[in-house]
């Protein structure tokens, strides 16, 4: 009674899957077809594969233009930025030393002033190069990374057509010369898995350079961060004097 | 009190593999590279305004540099946009479906 309710129950969960999920029962019909008309399939397979392969592809180039394009319009969203955050920066600190001297009484005050605004503005200076190099090195650095990987995915797809296209001649010429159905089946679905295969090589080693980038990437973030330490070192000494010369300790 | 534990535990294997499946036929299937957006401060609201006192100097200074430090750091995220083809060459490599030949 209990193992009919539990075979019962399976077998409705196993009727709404079918229900939900006819591909499935579609891929095992496909993979269940005999290789007695093979060679006059092959020619029909071919056309398939090679449109999945076009389509495919052109996808995959649509990523590639779609990745260049989000790349240059963040790259210049961020430079208007950097430049707008700068100059005004430039603008604040400027009135800062004009605020600092228009206060100051003695000579002394205004030569230390003076000496702080020359000591600052190098800094920033200094500060500026620094990043701006970083990030025009970073820049380069990620370009290449991606054309490399585009090149090296580009050559896989191109050997893989290859390969697809000479698995199928192989096959034709084959059937052509009366080979036996079954053999040319397993000999062409041999070589088209050998190609699949070689493609996702090439792949695996394409998502090294992934990995060889963000290293890359940590490496400058690290130079900015010590550019920007030796900023804030200078800042506190040259603040430290500052404040000395103005009685402000 | 055994046999409706052997129910339950029936149906709840049978219910996960139903919904393993439909997870793997219906789940995400690209991953959708969105690259990171000027995430620093906007100054016209952050940059405090001037004073003659060099305290207040220190503190704008050390802001800025911070800011400059973030705008950098939202150039860097864009390292990720490498791997950002993942799916589509996963797809083109399972162009070839052994189930259809």
């Amino acid at each position: 009674m209990l193992s009919k309710k539990i075979t019962s129950s399976i077998a409705s969960l196993l009727l709404l899957a079918s229900i939900f999920l006819p591909s499935l029962s579609s891929a095992q019909q496909q993979a269940a077809k005999p290789a007695v008309n093979f060679c006059g399939r092959v020619s029909t397979l071919q056309t398939t594969l090679d449109q999945t392969i076009t389509d495919r592809k052109n996808k995959l180039e649509n990523t590639w233009t779609q990745r260049q394009q989000m790349i240059a319009t963040n790259r210049s969203n961020r430079e208007q930025r950097l430049t707008s955050d700068r100059l005004q920066w430039d603008q604040n600190r400027q009135e800062r030393y004009n605020k600092m001297m228009a206060k100051a009484t003695t000579d002394s005050q205004k030569q230390a002033i003076t000496a702080f605004e020359a000591t600052i503005e190098l800094a920033v200076k200094t500060r500026k190069s620094a990043a701006d190099g970083a990030i025009q090195t970073f820049r380069s650095s990620l370009d290449q990374a991606i054309n490399t990987r585009e090149t090296d995915i580009k050559t896989a797809i191109s050997n893989f057509q290859s390969a697809v296209d000479n698995a199928f001649s192989q096959a034709k010429t084959d059937c052509d010369k009366g080979a036996q159905t079954a053999i040319v089946h397993s000999n062409l679905k041999t070589a088209l898995q050998a190609a699949r295969q070689q493609f996702e090589i090439t792949r695996q080693t394409a998502d090294k350079v992934s990995t060889q980038e963000q290293t890359l990437a940590q490496a400058r973030r690290n130079s900015v961060e010590q550019a920007i330490s030796t900023f804030k070192t200078t800042l506190q000494d040259a603040i430290t004097t500052l404040k000395t010369a103005l009685g402000k300790n | 009190m055994t046999q409706n534990w052997k129910t339950v535990v029936s149906l709840g294997t049978a219910v996960a593999i139903l919904l393993g499946i439909i997870y793997i036929k219906t789940g995400p299937k690209t991953a959708i590279y969105t690259a990171p957006q000027n995430s620093y401060s906007n100054p016209s609201q952050s940059t405090p305004p001037a004073t003659d006192n060099p305290n207040d100097m220190q503190s704008a200074l050390l802001q800025s540099a911070v800011q400059e430090q973030s705008s950098f750091s939202a150039e860097a995220g864009d390292s990720a946009a490498v791997s950002s083809d993942n799916q589509a060459i996963s797809n083109f490599g399972q162009a070839y479906d052994a189930n259809a030949f």
